[in-house]
């Protein structure tokens, strides 16, 4: 049935708003609050050109696949000691990220709903993700599908229930800024929330009707998940001002928090807001650990796929549980900007002239 | 290899079983928690609180006690430590994750009362939504009476406040949040609902406390406070105006704010529009609309003045005109505003439509 | 009937090899049903007719047994008005009398000839006892494949609609047969279903569900029912024509549809009947119900005992109140009443029905009035199991309401461990479970967004 092993514009499309989601109510839009004292959209566009050019960029470079995988190829051309090189600082991007990823939910969780509950169990949840992981990518996308049903309607909900009891005026200055956050580490932590196209470019064959299809898809979803994620910023700064958002750890939980209606009848929405990022980072969770698990099958063929995605698990797990302090996965996001814009824009380039030497190479060979 | 395997299933499921017993760490049944209902903090001996807590009972057991509350007081350096302490008290678990209302003592608020609410958005423990009122006169009085109006004791506080209760608009409710948002917004003071004992209910709206940071200044009254509520667009429902002759209901309300920036000199224009029903007029003296308007008019500029003067001598933006400066000011002036509000000029207009002048049923 | 007689003289009579009379007769040595009468003699030959007497219709036997007309063998056998008539060696003469033929051979012969003389037994077709409408066809299968296999060809009057059949179980030797209509078909499905079909390896085979977990040669359990078990001929045909295949057993009411994939199992066949709003209304009322006997007691557990700041202190309050007094903890009462309420489902379900209602009665009220007041468990409780107990009841599958049964109490562990989130983890996981599952090629959660067909 090979009809069914691809993944449709829609299937993209659905994946890279629950990545949107993942990135949005979490750590990230707390690093774009405290990045500037200007308006929040410009950097919030910046981002997101940043993250069309990165996937266009990626697309390019997806397109010359003609079917196969991406890290197959660059094997393929320029040899397994070169790709080690020029990956390891995306497994250690994809590594961080799912260390971050974990870590932050279950701190979330700790401070909002479960306040005794050892972290070590929470971190447990990661097994799920592991298991659709290893089921394949087409499982990740039929369970993201149905993730994103009630996702986006939930989220939806909150952000229009989020609506009351603001105040535009705070949100102001809305047009004035001085370009003070190019110089903030902040600003450059907060990309994560626009590499889901980069994640997705790890897993899976592409062609080169695939690659535009699924980059078509990223351009949808990045201009549907930008009101998301202006909402998830601007509506704490609307209710409680730049000067109290920039002091709060979840400025949208506290948002969540102080949302009191007669009519809405849960009394605590925070727990909802909860539960919806648990659907959104299980899924991001297990793409990612899919991605590191293709990675290393590709680098080592033989390996048993189980293992090997056992052991991502384990590495995970057990570096999310060592965390202990909050402040040390906010440190661990500023100290991977450097891995993140690596992957972001360098990594298409030097795959690019990867498959490119290895064409040439070819050629001459068959010269 | 089955045998194996079969094995394997056996542990993991001890395994889930172990989980079983040793997990459930935050289970607490319901009937084991004491539902903090209203908190209130009052001032001890030197930098110590007295923390009274207000714990709705179950019906289960209202049978067999006369009050639907239990009340209890504790000190404590902070309100967390008097929690702390209270536990030591009680049979079953504090839960304060449900408390409706806090109430803070006047002296407590004059002392500022941040190191005391601070807790509250770090803690996570306290509701943001709780409402916040500030109380003059006897706190104990305060809980240990029962409510006359039999509501449960907790919820009482918050049904106070209302959109739904009567006397909305002069009430001003004002929940844990704002007052923390306001608390670091250099461009917004707090301007928290003032509660006295009553006598024949728990308690009586007496005006509005005027905040700077995080302590009392000052005071509007109510008629004061209603303008306060017309100006900041929280006022949404009908309320009767009574004037010396003859009684006016407020139905609708917009006003417009337009501000400038005239050499570092703020400029605030206020454009209100009310529409107005005529409920009642005296048959004793006999006014003719113009003059039932002229009387609310010089009635609401009088309240206004005096309302401005008392918030503009402290330097206590309880408005948030502030907000409205934010993209004119530089970030480094935001510290600044509240001097620049004592200068600043503000004026007012009110155009003001009567309905209902028809109303001569008796004559 | 001079047919049978002259196959009867040309009957080979082989020196070397034992004579089938008596293989058969060492064959079914034990069996007091079987029955070898001498009916006459052709030739100085003596013919022997085998069969067993529970197998064979009486009355078709009449013609040989009963001598009434002065012996004349050849008028007797003219009277025979089967169908069939063939010659067979031993090992299908055995097969033949198991399936109720019987069999006529000479004494010495090596073959015999067999004769159509079965009668099966089966019951006449009724209206359908699990899967009940109010309007629409009311006509169900039986237990006998060919009077299903009628009803089948009578809702498609087709050249298209195909059958292959089958013989499983080395014991049972049951007839398996295979609809699907040619047009509609995936031929990677029938072809896939048609290896795995001759490859099962087994004893015997009851009904059409047992099949299915043949079928599914893995040996992974699956937790969920991955075909639709139907007994109404309208739902299959309409299955039929949706390209699926049908797979029915001889003996068993019940015909599997596969692929079935998760939404399949919402469908009532009365939704096509009613006005489409009606059935939109009806789906959501389902789902509705599915996520209420799914999470309802999950959420009472979640709520009153780790995630109480969620709902209003008033209700809070109630819980509390209802709960003073109860020793246990929450979930251990949440899983007693649970309990209660599946062993009183289970015992009104296989009592007949006069005294199942009677059941209902002692379980329903005295039960439940009693528990409250002897505070083992809460009276908001008992208003949550009852409403789990009515929600099951509209699951429209049987097998699929029999899985949420379960589920429910896994979710119930959640809850007790982690609250509300531990109820959106369970949820979670169950939908990677259901992700995850693949019914012959089609994933279970496909048709979520179903893609439309054209008609061709």
């Amino acid at each position: 049935m090979k009809r069914l092993s691809t993944i449709g514009g829609y299937d993209m499309l659905v994946i890279q708003m629950l990545y949107t989601g993942a990135a949005a109510g979490f750590i990230y839009p707390c690093f774009i609050i405290r990045s500037t004292e200007g308006a929040y959209w410009i950097p919030l566009v910046i981002w997101a050109i940043g993250a069309l050019l990165s996937s266009w960029m990626y697309s390019r470079l997806l397109a010359r696949l003609n079917g196969e995988k991406l890290l197959a190829r660059i094997i393929a051309s320029i040899g397994v000691v070169w790709t080690c090189i020029i990956c390891l600082p995306v497994f250690l991007f994809l590594f961080a990220a799912l260390v971050t990823m974990l870590r932050a939910y279950s701190e979330m969780i700790t401070m909002t709903m479960l306040p005794t509950t050892p972290i070590a169990f929470l971190n447990g949840m990661l097994l799920a993700p592991a298991v659709l992981a290893l089921a394949g990518m087409m499982p990740i996308v039929r369970a993201a599908r149905v993730f994103f049903l009630f996702t986006v309607l939930l989220t939806l909900g909150l952000l229009i229930v989020g609506l009351s009891d603001v105040h535009w005026t705070l949100g102001a200055p809305w047009i004035r800024t001085n370009g003070d956050f190019f110089y903030d580490k902040s600003f450059y932590a907060g990309s994560f929330m626009w590499m889901g196209f980069v994640i997705t470019s790890f897993i899976g064959p592409y062609t080169g009707q695939s690659a535009r299809r699924a980059w078509k898809a990223y351009a949808t979803a990045i201009l549907c998940g930008l009101p998301f994620i202006a909402g998830h910023i601007y509506l704490p700064i609307v209710t409680f001002g730049r000067e109290l958002s920039k002091r709060l750890t979840f400025p949208f939980i506290s948002k969540m928090d102080a949302i009191s209606h007669y009519w809405v009848l849960v009394e605590n929405l925070t727990a909802i807001f909860v539960s919806v990022t648990m659907f959104y980072i299980l899924v991001i969770m297990a793409l990612k650990l899919r991605a590191v698990g293709e990675m290393f099958s590709g680098l080592i063929p033989r390996a048993n796929i189980r293992i090997i995605y056992a052991l991502a698990f384990l590495a995970v797990y057990t570096a999310a549980t060592l965390l202990t302090s909050w402040r040390t996965v906010e440190e661990i996001t500023l100290l991977t900007i450097g891995f993140r814009l690596y992957v972001m824009f360098i990594f298409p380039l030097l795959g690019w002239l990867a498959l490119a030497y290895g064409q040439r190479v070819g050629k001459e060979e068959s010269l | 290899m089955n045998r194996k395997r079969c094995g394997w299933r056996i542990v993991s499921l001890f395994g889930l079983l172990m989980f079983l017993t040793t997990g459930c760490w935050d289970a607490k049944d319901i009937d084991n928690r004491m539902m903090v209902g209203v908190m209130g903090l009052e001032k001890s001996s030197g930098s110590d609180i007295n923390v009274w807590f207000r714990f709705p009972l179950p019906k289960g057991t209202l049978a067999m006690s006369e009050k639907d509350f239990f009340t209890m007081s504790q000190y404590g350096q902070t309100v967390s430590d008097a929690m702390n302490k209270a536990k030591y008290k009680l049979p079953k678990a504090l839960d304060p994750s449900s408390t409706r209302a806090i109430l803070v003592d006047e002296s407590l608020a004059k002392s500022g009362i941040e190191p005391y609410l601070e807790f509250a958005v770090r803690e996570r423990s306290v509701p943001l939504d709780a409402v916040v009122a500030i109380i003059r006169g006897d706190m104990e009085r305060i809980f240990t009476r029962t409510n006359p109006t039999g509501e449960l004791s907790g919820i009482y506080t918050k049904l106070f406040f209302e959109t739904y209760a009567g006397g909305v608009p002069r009430k001003n409710k004002t929940m844990l949040w704002e007052v923390y948002a306001k608390l670091y917004n250099p461009f917004h003071a707090n301007l928290i609902p003032l509660l006295t004992e009553g006598r024949q209910n728990s308690f009586v709206l007496a005006g509005n406390a005027i905040f700077v940071n995080d302590r009392i200044v000052g005071e509007l009254n109510k008629d004061e406070s209603l303008l306060y509520e017309i100006f900041t667009h929280r006022f949404h429902d009908s309320e009767v105006e009574l004037m010396s002759k003859s009684d006016i209901r407020i139905v609708n309300n917009h006003s417009r704010i337009k501000t400038a920036l005239q050499d570092g000199k703020p400029i605030i224009r206020i454009d209100c529009s009310l529409v107005t029903t005529l409920i009642d007029s005296s048959r004793s003296r006999k006014q003719n609309a113009p003059q039932i308007l002229a009387e609310l008019e010089s009635d609401l500029n009088k309240h206004a003045k005096s309302m401005f003067e008392k918030t503009q001598r402290e330097g206590a933006d309880v408005f948030g005109f502030g907000d409205r400066f934010r993209s004119r000011l530089k970030p480094a002036e935001y510290e600044k505003w509240p001097e620049m509000f004592k200068r600043a000029e503000i004026s007012y207009t009110f155009h003001i439509d009567l309905r209902n002048t028809g109303l001569e049923f008796l004559d | 009937m001079s047919d049978i007689l002259s196959s009867l003289y040309s009957l080979n009579e082989r020196q070397d090899s034992v004579p089938l009379l008596d293989l058969l007769r060492e064959a079914f040595a034990d069996s007091s049903d079987f029955k070898a009468a001498l009916v006459g003699t052709v030739e100085d030959d003596e013919l022997y007719l085998c069969y067993f007497q529970s197998l064979c219709s009486a009355q078709k036997l009449d013609f040989l047994l009963v001598d009434d007309n002065g012996g004349d063998l050849s008028f007797r056998l003219a009277r025979y008005s089967g169908a069939g008539l063939s010659e067979g060696d031993f090992q299908r003469c055995e097969a033949a009398v198991c399936n109720g033929f019987a069999i006529l051979c000479k004494l010495k012969s090596s073959e015999g000839l067999i004769l159509q003389l079965s009668e099966n037994q089966q019951r006449a077709i009724g209206s359908p006892i699990t899967e009940n409408v109010l309007q629409g066809p009311m006509n169900a299968f039986i237990e006998s494949l060919d009077v299903n296999t009628a009803l089948i060809r009578q809702q498609i009057h087709s050249s298209k609609l195909k059958m292959w059949e089958t013989v499983i179980g080395t014991a049972s030797h049951t007839r398996v047969a295979l609809f699907f209509y040619a047009d509609a078909i995936d031929p990677d499905l029938l072809s896939q279903l048609k290896e795995r079909m001759a490859s099962i390896r087994t004893e015997a085979i009851q009904d059409s569900a047992q099949f299915l977990r043949l079928l599914m040669s893995r040996k992974r359990m699956h937790l969920f029912p991955l075909a639709i078990s139907t007994e109404r001929p309208d739902r299959v045909s309409m299955d039929l024509l949706k390209g699926k295949a049908i797979i029915m057993i001889d003996g068993s009411p019940f015909a599997l549809s596969v692929p079935s994939v998760y939404t399949d199992f919402w469908h009532s066949p009365e939704d096509k009947y009613v006005n489409p709003y009606v059935t939109y209304f009806l789906l959501t009322l389902r789902f509705m119900a599915m996520f209420i006997n799914l999470f309802l007691p999950a959420v009472y557990v979640a709520l009153t005992s780790i995630n109480v700041d969620v709902n209003r202190l008033e209700i809070s309050l109630a819980a509390a109140a209802s709960r003073e007094g109860v020793p246990y903890p929450v979930f251990v009462e949440t899983f007693l009443m649970l309990i209660m309420i599946d062993f009183i489902t289970e015992a009104g379900l296989r009592l007949p029905k006069t005294v199942s209602s009677t059941v209902t009665m002692v379980g329903g009220v005295v039960l439940g009035q009693a528990i409250i007041q002897a505070n083992i468990v809460s009276n908001l409780l008992i208003i949550i199991v009852a409403a789990t107990a009515i929600t099951n009841f509209i699951v429209i599958d049987y097998q699929m309401g029999l899985v949420q049964r379960i589920l429910k109490y896994f979710i119930v562990v959640g809850a007790s461990i982690a609250g509300l989130l531990g109820i959106v983890f369970c949820f979670a996981c169950l939908t990677i479970y259901l992700s995850c599952l693949e019914t012959f090629g089609t994933p279970y959660l496909n048709s979520l967004w179903p893609k439309k067909r054209k008609l061709t």
